[in-house]
């Protein structure tokens, strides 16, 4: 999930070696860890939300694959593809594309990856997914269609107004009229403004990864014309069938009902 | 040894569906603490397996180094810490509250819990310097692209 900074700099913190420490990684170093528990300490239910969004990424493959029936799926902004990842659920004869903007995080995937059938990762920019899509390697792999299922999950809160905007209507250029982009809009009901979010949102400016807190209402306006299935935006605790129990007061003032963001099947 | 999945049918001593039950509620209440792969829709699952190890083991069908090559298996599964603690005390307590000698001798004796924990610890530390030995390679392939 990682963006602009490079974690090949192991002296700073980086959003994505924070991201792996906080859903339980050792991929990670101490002033990773120090960062990310300061950051919990603002927002204490960031590990809860990752963790949430996190489990979302098996249901998706399995509902792009077997109940959809792509057999190609490209993932953006994909991260480590840890064993919860999407090619370890998908049907035989899946291609799973995989990319990620951090050098470290392709290399270490592609170790990871190492004669692993019809998977492949590719250092990318989720900001710029047509320089993927139409890279000959890319096309090679996918045979030159356009029917596919796309993914940009735990991202979108990474991603400028302007380069969110961007993605989806590249996104939209490029894909074939049958393709399904799984999206997860990142945020929802937050209130951003709020002191602990803002200090947040500081710090990972400080790291070179700044985030945007964002309405589901502004996310729809800037990903349009893509526009959610019959299921329509579905909430984290939803989505997981969970309660809303699940949060205290202090938590659903700061990260709102949804729990800090939605998913959806987009449609062109 | 690999772990192999076994299917739970009735525990001698103990009411399956009952310890089944009580495993998923620790590890619903667990799960936030463990890694990625345990998501509520899984724990059933996990929950139902654990409690035919359980039944295996009393059966006398699994011995010492299958327990052990289980708790190896759960580090994959992405159980933390929380979680498995909970499960052993959850399987502990079936045991003691059977009412039968033999059983509880199995929790006093920790026959079943100790090979266990110790093939979940063995797992997580071989999960760590697995990972500790990539990232170092990641890194060095990284900066010599760069």
């Amino acid at each position: 999930m990682s963006t602009t900074e490079s974690i090949i700099d192991t002296s700073r913190p980086s959003a994505g070696r924070i991201y792996d420490y906080i859903l339980g990684g050792h991929h990670n170093f101490e002033v990773d860890r120090v960062a990310a528990e300061h950051i919990i300490t603002l927002v204490p239910f960031l590990p809860k939300f990752m963790r949430m969004q996190r489990w979302c990424l098996q249901d998706l493959a399995v509902e792009l694959t077997e109940k959809r029936g792509y057999d190609i799926v490209i993932d953006f902004a994909s991260g480590l593809p840890t064993n919860d990842h999407i090619h370890h659920v998908v049907p035989p004869g899946t291609t799973v594309i995989y990319s990620d903007s951090d050098p470290v995080v392709v290399e270490y995937a592609r170790e990871l990856l190492a004669g692993t059938p019809n998977v492949h990762f590719f250092q990318a920019d989720a900001r710029r997914p047509e320089e993927l899509l139409n890279r000959p390697a890319v096309q090679d792999i996918i045979g030159h269609r356009r029917d596919v299922a796309l993914v940009y999950w735990g991202i979108s809160g990474f991603l400028s107004d302007d380069a969110l905007s961007s993605a989806a209507t590249a996104l939209y250029d490029w894909s074939g009229p049958e393709s399904t982009w799984a999206f997860m809009a990142q945020g929802g009901d937050m209130d951003g403004s709020q002191a602990d979010l803002q200090e947040t949102k500081r710090i990972y400016e400080q790291m070179g990864s700044p985030i945007w807190f964002r309405s589901l209402s502004l996310t729809k306006r800037l990903i349009a014309p893509w526009h959610p299935d019959a299921e329509d935006y579905v909430s984290l605790l939803d989505w997981h069938g969970m309660d809303k129990r699940e949060l205290d007061p202090v938590e659903i003032h700061s990260w709102g009902p949804a729990a800090g963001g939605y998913g959806a099947y987009l449609r062109k | 040894m690999s772990y192999e999945p076994t299917d739970t049918t009735t525990l001698p001593g103990i009411d399956s569906e009952q310890l089944a039950a009580d495993l998923k509620q620790a590890l619903q209440a667990t799960m936030f603490t463990s890694t990625l792969r345990i998501s509520p829709r899984h724990l059933q699952r996990i929950a139902q397996e654990a409690a035919a190890k359980v039944e295996h083991f009393i059966a006398g069908n699994d011995d010492a180094e299958q327990m052990h090559a289980y708790g190896h298996h759960l580090v994959a599964e992405g159980f933390g810490r929380q979680s498995l603690l909970a499960l052993v005390q959850v399987i502990n307590r079936a045991l003691w509250e059977s009412g039968d000698p033999a059983l509880q001798q199995i929790a006093i004796s920790a026959s079943l819990t100790h090979p266990l924990l110790d093939g979940y610890i063995a797992g997580r530390e071989a999960h760590l310097l697995r990972e500790q030995e990539r990232t170092r390679v990641a890194l060095e392939r990284a900066r010599t692209q760069a």
